[in-house]
């Protein structure tokens, strides 16, 4: 693997997903299952893609690690809507959940903020609320200011999702946003952003997804992924403006 | 193709007329009119017919005569039946309640001549008619009913109601010019298909201003049967009326004004012209001139304008509007300021001028507005120019000489619109399961379908059944259903009906966001527009410019920046584009004149030869003989076979500016296209600005303008644009109005209106979401062929690449330290657009490799 992957010792970026080598542990982030599903019900009857979509990024990482995973964390907002699961959406997940079931020994579902209820079960599946693997705390990011002591203190990089971030590139006349990770630091903690794995937004990130985000700056390194398996160092950023969700 | 009708005699007329009908009309009127002499006879033969006449020529009733005639013969036989004889589709509907009028009072008095009433009913039906009215239409059938074409779409799926229409014998398509090009008349014309499969042959009659080619708008309006054009005569009744046209400048030398010097004499002209008229109508191009022209008027003449001066607009409230027209029926206001909302024919009373503020920027138009003075048919119709720019007053000039020589432009009929399809493929399947090739052949008999490609049609099908998702979902989302193997397709469920009906219609929602300084709204942006602005832009609102402060959900704020250079383009005026055919007379002209520069002429005679070609006076030859001029000893004259391109080092940036006097549509796709070369050949960022006679693309780097037109080909143009637009705004918007009309973004769904505003989700998402589901997603498609031949127009654009390539337009390149005279204009504007030339991903890694650069210098 080239240098380039390696966002902290031990850690790797796989195209959308990080890799934890010694805990051969993948984690993915913000998938929104039933996005398209929910759009659909809003009166946006785009085609209905995503799961599909999904399952074969995610086939493109397990091929790219070129090993079983351990476990796999989905790391917060594995589904979209925060109410009611018809039947077919319910399908849907089932089929995801089955699918990773059938690459890893354990998935770890983390509850984020639009996972107020899981509908589905497998003999695989563990739901929680953090994690702690080693000396990574892997969380989903909306609730940075309660995480327990008894975990912070044991933990020297928080890995979260959440934001959704995105890193804008512009030269003046033109501006494009592309999925990022950051590295950055939160108190005495290394913190590592995760970016959104959902498929339908990857061109266009935080802001364009919901309007409720709100711009901070922050100083942070920057690997940006413009499309499937590509990594483009951008190195450390002085001053970034971020489209983050109010609790960060 | 079309036969032009030829008058019928007063005799032959009354022959065919019922007596009480012959009474009535001879106690109202001396004689038929010269519309109603050629037109009553065909249509009282059962023979489609289109009239072209001018508002006040009694074009209504030589539609009306022949059908009140018949439908007074059956009263007074007892053989009127509860059903609809007659549809009258208006596209206001403002429109149709005059019309009721108009009928009803004939009626009235048909019943005093004949001493009892005939139970001829007459009715409006339109998105507004109240549930129990439209109960009660059940029961006391309308025997003419006058409806929208929206209303028309809904009809034919109403259960009920759909009986009543089984018999109709006459259509009549009111205003069919503005209807015809654009999407509202597309669907109005498959509606008149799918309304031949349900009454069998009715007579189709179309009543038109002014237009060209007329036979055009008859293929729209009778349709095919069996690949042959229906039959149809044409009646041409124009130019009866005396047009008395004038050209006017506010000042002597419009070259040697200031901004403010020029505005004091617009205004101080625009208000002597006032005075000494009766009832003046100013037309201006945008909503927000209308409004600046009223508040100066009242601002400067404050004794003048109180209570007698009003605007008409489409930003104005309905109850404002309908006030307005009263009152200048009533004779009440001294002058009406209006965009485009009068210029269709409601009734306004009489006016005595018509005044246009700023070029109208086609032929048809600018008769239309000038055919609002002068009702009566005995009056003249008096129209008055005012020019605001110099390259304005070019344009009025030869767009009244065009309209004194009886030059019309062409009209634009948009064909093969896959969202309008989707919406009557869908109606079709909810009327009842019908074989696909029966929906097929039937959308083929419209004009817009003529030559609708099989591959296209069964797309549309596929994305109406659901074909492009994911197993599990597709039937929870598909429209209707599909069997490939019996080839039917009908409706998915029971709600399709009030789904279909709450959502028709092709007038597109728009997203809007309020603009404020402070408290105070000075106008709104698309929400798109929004978007894209970062704190500290610079843009372009109302003619004023502003700078992006911060927004708070539907509200952008901002203050005033007048001295600032915008740095966003405002995409979404509303500037109209100027047609091509008078861009082209411009371009000829400006080669005549540059033929006698050349030739060293004295000034004299030059001047004559203006004030001749262009039937004008004194004042307005010389501003142009000085314009062309300046420009001529400069360079040279632009025209329609030299296309020149000035490469100019000006503010430290490269300019290509082409001196190409086609009009914006066709000036929008040559742009792009080049743009798109440059920025991959240079692989720089490149800005566009366009006006209707020029264009330019601008760089950081020098660009080398025959490199670039070598790169386009007839063959390649329609590709590269399409590549061209992806992302861009324009895109995004018109993707968001196919998806509304093609249903895949529903208006009212599970009983909640939608908001636009509310809508909140990124047409980005929904492009991306087609895109995924396949390349040729027929609503995608639909918005890129929108963008290129509706919007822009990439066919013209085609010929003109044509005519370089093969030596018809010389290209001449020339290298200046500032721009040329007739490049002013376009420079002060700012750019327009941003072009996305390298795709996303090369544009990522260029700013890759740029950032990387600037990190390993540290």
């Amino acid at each position: 693997m080239k240098k380039e992957n390696s966002i902290f010792g031990g850690i790797k970026i796989i195209d959308l997903g990080l890799w934890l080598v010694r805990h051969k542990c993948l984690i993915l982030a913000d998938l929104h299952i039933g996005y398209d599903f929910s759009l659909a019900e809003k009166g946006f009857v785009i085609p209905q893609k995503q799961l599909s979509e999904t399952i074969s990024r995610i086939e493109f990482i397990l091929k790219e690690l070129g090993q079983t995973p351990k476990i796999i964390v989905i790391n917060g907002d594995f589904k979209h809507d925060f109410g009611y699961t018809p039947y077919k959406l319910k399908q849907e997940f089932e089929k995801i959940i089955n699918y990773l079931a059938n690459n890893c020994e354990k998935i770890i579902l983390i509850k984020g903020n639009h996972d107020t209820f899981i509908p589905i079960k497998n003999k695989k599946l563990e739901v929680t609320k953090n994690l702690l693997l080693g000396e990574f705390l892997i969380c989903h990011g909306d609730d940075l200011d309660n995480l327990p002591n008894s975990l912070l203190n044991k933990a020297k990089v928080i890995i979260i999702g959440h934001v959704h971030p995105v890193f804008e590139l512009t030269d003046g006349i033109r501006s494009e946003k592309v999925k990022c990770f950051i590295k950055t630091k939160w108190k005495t903690k290394t913190l590592l952003i995760q970016p959104a794995f959902n498929v339908l937004i990857d061109e266009l990130g935080g802001s364009s997804f919901e309007n409720s985000f709100r711009k901070i700056d922050l100083k942070g390194e920057v690997w940006a992924i413009p499309q499937i398996g590509q990594i483009l160092y951008f190195g450390k950023q002085p001053k970034m403006t971020l489209n983050l969700q109010s609790q960060f | 193709m079309f036969e032009y009708a030829k008058p019928a005699s007063t005799e032959e007329i009354l022959n065919c007329l019922h007596p009480l009908i012959k009474k009535w009309f001879f106690s109202k009127y001396k004689e038929f009119s010269l519309p109603q002499k050629y037109a009553i006879l065909n249509i009282h033969n059962k023979i489609n017919t289109l009239i072209s006449a001018p508002t006040g020529s009694g074009k209504t009733f030589s539609a009306f005569l022949s059908i009140l005639s018949e439908l007074t013969k059956l009263s007074c036989e007892g053989k009127l039946e509860n059903k609809v004889y007659c549809i009258y589709c208006a596209p206001l509907k403002a429109l149709s309640n005059d019309i009721r009028t108009n009928l009803l009072v004939p009626l009235q008095e048909i019943k005093a001549v004949y001493g009892r009433d005939l139970g001829i009913r007459v009715c409006v039906r339109t998105e507004d008619t109240l549930q129990s009215e439209r109960a009660k239409m059940l029961k006391e059938t309308p025997h003419i009913l006058i409806l929208t074409p929206e209303t028309l779409g809904i009809l034919l799926v109403a259960p009920k109601f759909r009986n009543l229409l089984k018999d109709v014998k006459w259509v009549i398509i009111d205003e069919v010019h503005a209807l015809a090009e654009n999407k509202r008349g597309v669907h109005l014309s498959l509606s008149l298909e799918r309304l031949q499969n349900l009454a069998g042959h009715f007579v189709r009659i179309g009543l038109s201003a002014t237009i060209y080619p007329l036979e055009n708008v008859a293929k729209f309006l009778v349709g095919l049967e069996n690949g042959d054009w229906r039959p149809c005569v044409l009646v041409d009744a124009n130019f009866q009326k005396k047009i008395e046209l004038q050209v006017l400048c506010p000042v002597k030398n419009i070259m040697a004004v200031t901004e403010a010097q020029l505005e004091n004499e617009t205004y101080n002209l625009l208000h002597k012209l006032i005075q000494e008229h009766k009832t003046t109508l100013v037309f201006t191009n945008t909503r927000a001139a209308t409004e600046r022209v009223v508040y100066n008027l009242k601002q400067r003449f404050p004794n003048y304008y109180v209570n007698n001066i009003a605007t008409h607009h489409s930003s104005v409230s309905r109850n404002l509007r309908l006030e307005t027209e009263k009152r200048l029926k009533n004779g009440e206001l001294k002058v009406v300021v209006s965009s485009t909302s009068l210029e269709l024919g409601i009734d306004i009373g009489s006016i005595d001028l018509v005044i246009l503020l700023g070029s109208p920027k086609s032929v048809s138009r600018a008769l239309q507005r000038i055919g609002r003075s002068g009702h009566n048919l005995s009056d003249s119709i008096k129209g008055i120019f005012l020019a605001v720019d110099r390259d304005d007053m070019i344009e009025d000039l030869l767009i009244s000489k065009l309209a004194l020589e009886k030059q019309i432009d062409r009209i634009k009929i948009p064909e093969n619109c896959l969202d309008v399809l989707s919406q009557h493929i869908y109606g079709m399947a909810i009327e009842e399961p019908q074989h696909i090739e029966t929906i097929y052949s039937t959308i083929k008999r419209s004009y817009c379908y003529r030559n609708l490609s099989r591959e296209d049609f069964i797309s549309v099908i596929k994305y109406l059944a659901g074909d492009y998702s994911e197993l599990e979902l597709q039937k929870v989302f598909a429209k209707i259903w599909y069997d490939p193997k019996t080839g039917f397709i009908g409706r998915k469920s029971k709600l399709a009906r009030v789904l279909y009906s709450t959502n028709i219609g092709t007038i597109p929602d728009e997203a809007y966001v309020l603009v404020k300084v402070g408290e105070q709204v000075i106008g709104k942006i698309d929400e798109e527009f929004l978007e894209r602005l970062k704190k500290g832009d610079v843009f372009v609102l109302g003619g004023q410019i502003y700078q992006y402060e911060f927004s708070r959900g539907m509200v952008a704020h901002v203050k005033p920046a007048p001295n600032k250079v915008p740095t966003i383009p405002s995409w979404y005026s509303e500037m109209l584009p100027l047609n091509y055919d008078v861009a082209l007379a411009i371009g000829k002209f400006r080669r005549l004149v540059e033929e006698k520069f050349n030739r060293y002429l004295p000034k004299a005679e030059i001047v004559d030869f203006i004030k001749k070609y262009l039937h004008t006076n004194d004042a307005a030859a010389i501003s142009v003989y000085e314009y062309f001029k300046e420009q001529w000893s400069f360079a040279k004259i632009p025209n329609d076979k030299c296309l020149l391109v000035e490469n100019v080092f000006f503010e430290n940036k490269h300019y290509l500016i082409f001196h190409a006097c086609f009009g914006r549509k066709v000036n929008d796709a040559l742009s792009r296209a080049l743009a798109y070369i440059a920025a991959r050949l240079y692989r720089t960022s490149i800005a566009v600005s366009i006006t209707d006679q020029n264009f330019y693309i601008v760089s950081r780097q020098k660009l080398d303008a025959k490199k670039l037109i070598e790169q386009i080909k007839k063959e390649n143009l329609y590709e590269l644009l399409k590549l061209a637009i992806e992302g861009t705004d324009i895109l995004k918007r018109r993707f968001r109005h196919c998806a509304g009309r093609s249903l895949l973004i529903l208006r009212q769904y599970k009983g909640n209106k939608k908001s636009v505003g509310r809508q909140q989700v990124s047409s980005q998402i929904l492009i991306n979401a087609c895109k995924r589901a396949s390349k040729d997603f027929p609503i995608l498609k639909e918005a890129q062929r929108e963008v290129l031949e509706d919007f822009m127009d990439v066919r013209t654009a085609e010929q003109i690449i044509d005519s370089i390539k093969n030596g018809e337009i010389r290209v001449s390149e020339i290298e200046t330290n500032t721009p040329s005279p007739f490049a002013i204009n376009l420079i002060a504007r700012g750019y327009s657009d941003a072009i996305r030339a390298e795709d996303r991903l090369e544009f990522i890694k260029r700013m890759h490799s740029l950032v990387l650069a600037k990190i390993n210098k540290k």
